[in-house]
């Protein structure tokens, strides 16, 4: 028997499944958004209703699904399950939820009230998180290179909420905060780089092995990226917040650019040699996710040698939409597909081994919880909106409410898939239940 | 001497999830009490233990040479099985 192994350490299915269920809701104000503002949301990245847009997207779907995710698998990959699932996973949702609208509504506003509020809940959330996760962390009985990666992409989520905070702060109580510039990107390089791109790298040397059936990773990668990504970070923030050399910091941005690269091509070598040639849709997600990144880290590498590029307003929307909607969303919502299903396989599959009642009884295959044929149109779908949204950048006043209409209807085909597979959940569990109050003995249902 | 024969192997390290943990519960429902499941597995299948621990088998992972992980598990409290599994360090 393991020595270590805390019985029943997970949480129940509603701690992550809240999260989810929340993202492709935010998701769909995020494109109503895109869908109202239209070419004025790409003009610049200054554009209040811009900001509130991004925020909808960066807090409302992908921390969403990065915290729901991690209040899942960090008991079971750190062997440490956070107390109170259940009251900190509500609290966290709820401030993270309410926190997000309310800073878009901020944005759009401008009203220093509104972004207190926004400080307040927003600053509960992320200390909540970080302080159960961080917590249970530090009495991880294995340390393992994920559970060290994890680590530090949780200080990169609290890191990128101070910077934020700050900025939030500058609006809501002066006329905006001190060196706006430099806190942004600083904001900006913790969130993509520290938080988001540190948290898919260390959940994929996971994730990718084991749904995708490839070679693990090589333990030197699993062993060194998240040092070098986060080194690298902090000496970039140290040289940017000082006096930098331009040739310094353009040093240390192709090195991180490099490390990123280096992690999405070992990712798609592993693809390339997995054991099973079946081509899934989760597949796709992860292609997607990682040929975006490598463009995204191409995109930022262009702008280093080519000032022109650099300060073209457009590079900065070409690298957010490369990086937010192809890289992290991407994979988030891929995970979604993998994730959600084999948590509803794995909760029946729990309740049928408690009970001598329901011995023989049949649950749903992980496959069957969300139609595949589904989950690869929603996919399609998404791509589009992606390719239409970066088109979007150059041409505005044509294709920006198109992308929006098209990001609306992915996200809710993904919510809908999600209700699909909590739908089937009810179901089953409530068959379950009756059966053990029936009494049935062994038959099968 | 142990008697081999009551010892079943299956061998689901090629499998994606969930269907290791079907097969090994699938399997463990015919297991007979003085016998021992060997199963091959990837990867450590953390939220099958809860799982065993409810229908009172007992368990044991090994570092195997032929899988990554060598799940050995028998009726909690038969000896005869108990005696089968190698004694061999556990991977932690």
């Amino acid at each position: 028997m393991h020595p270590n192994l805390s019985l029943d350490q997970a949480p129940p299915i509603s701690v992550p499944f809240r999260f989810f269920i929340s993202a492709p809701l935010f998701g769909i104000l995020a494109a109503l958004a895109l869908c109202f503002y239209g070419p004025e949301l790409l003009q610049t990245r200054w554009f209040p209703a811009t900001l509130g847009f991004t925020h909808l997207v960066t807090l409302g779907i992908l921390t969403m699904v990065m915290c729901g995710a991690l209040f899942q698998m960090l008991p079971v990959i750190a062997g440490a399950p956070i107390s109170h699932p259940l009251g900190v996973s509500l609290v966290t949702h709820l401030s993270l939820s309410t926190g997000t609208i309310t800073l878009a509504a901020g944005f759009l506003w401008g009203d220093p009230l509104v972004f207190s509020g926004a400080i307040f809940l927003l600053a509960t959330a992320v200390l909540i998180f970080f302080v159960s996760t961080f917590y249970s962390l530090l009495k991880a009985p294995r340390l393992q290179p994920t559970i060290t990666g994890v680590r530090m992409a949780i200080i990169g989520l609290v890191v990128t909420a101070g910077f934020g905070l700050t900025l939030a702060a500058g609006y809501a109580w002066t006329d905006g905060a001190a060196q706006r510039e430099t806190l942004t990107d600083l904001h900006l390089a913790w969130g993509f780089l520290g938080w988001m791109g540190m948290l898919a790298a260390v959940i994929a040397y996971q994730v990718v092995p084991m749904f995708q059936m490839t070679p693990e990773y090589p333990l030197w990668l699993r062993r060194t990226l998240s040092w070098m990504l986060f080194g690298t970070l902090l000496c970039w923030s140290i040289g940017l917040a000082s006096a930098p050399t331009k040739a310094l910091l353009t040093l240390l941005e192709l090195i991180l650019a490099g490390e990123l690269t280096l992690f999405a091509g070992i990712t798609l070598h592993l693809q390339h040699k997995r054991r099973r040639k079946v081509a899934d849709v989760v597949l796709f997600f992860w292609r997607t996710g990682m040929v975006t990144l490598i463009l995204a880290c191409l995109c930022w590498t262009v702008a280093q040698w080519w000032p022109a590029w650099g300060d073209d307003p457009r590079y900065s929307f070409c690298l957010g939409i490369l990086f937010l909607a192809g890289f992290t969303l991407s994979v988030i919502n891929g995970m979604l597909y993998k994730i959600v299903p084999f948590l509803v396989w794995l909760h029946l599959q729990n309740r049928v081994m408690a009970d001598i009642n329901l011995m023989g009884a049949k649950i749903p295959n992980m496959k069957k919880v969300i139609s595949s044929e589904a989950m690869k149109k929603q996919f399609w779908l998404h791509l589009i909106a992606l390719c239409s949204l970066l088109a979007a950048v150059f041409y505005p006043d044509q294709l920006s409410r198109l992308a929006g209409l098209l990001f609306l209807a992915s996200f809710v085909w993904l919510g809908w898939n999600l209700l699909a597979a909590i739908a089937i959940y009810r179901t089953e569990i409530a068959r379950l239940e009756q059966r053990v109050r029936d009494g049935a003995g062994t038959a099968t249902i | 001497m142990k008697d081999l024969f009551q010892v079943h192997t299956l061998d689901v390290s090629g499998l994606e999830p969930c269907e290791p943990m079907e097969k090994t519960i699938k399997a463990l429902e015919q297991l007979p009490e003085e016998h021992c499941l060997k199963v091959l597995l990837r990867r450590e299948p953390h939220p099958l233990f809860p799982m065993l621990e409810k229908r009172g088998f007992s368990w044991k992972m090994l570092t195997g040479p032929s899988a990554a992980i060598e799940l050995w598990i028998w009726h909690h409290g038969s000896q005869n099985a108990a005696d089968l599994v190698p004694n061999q360090d556990l991977k932690y």
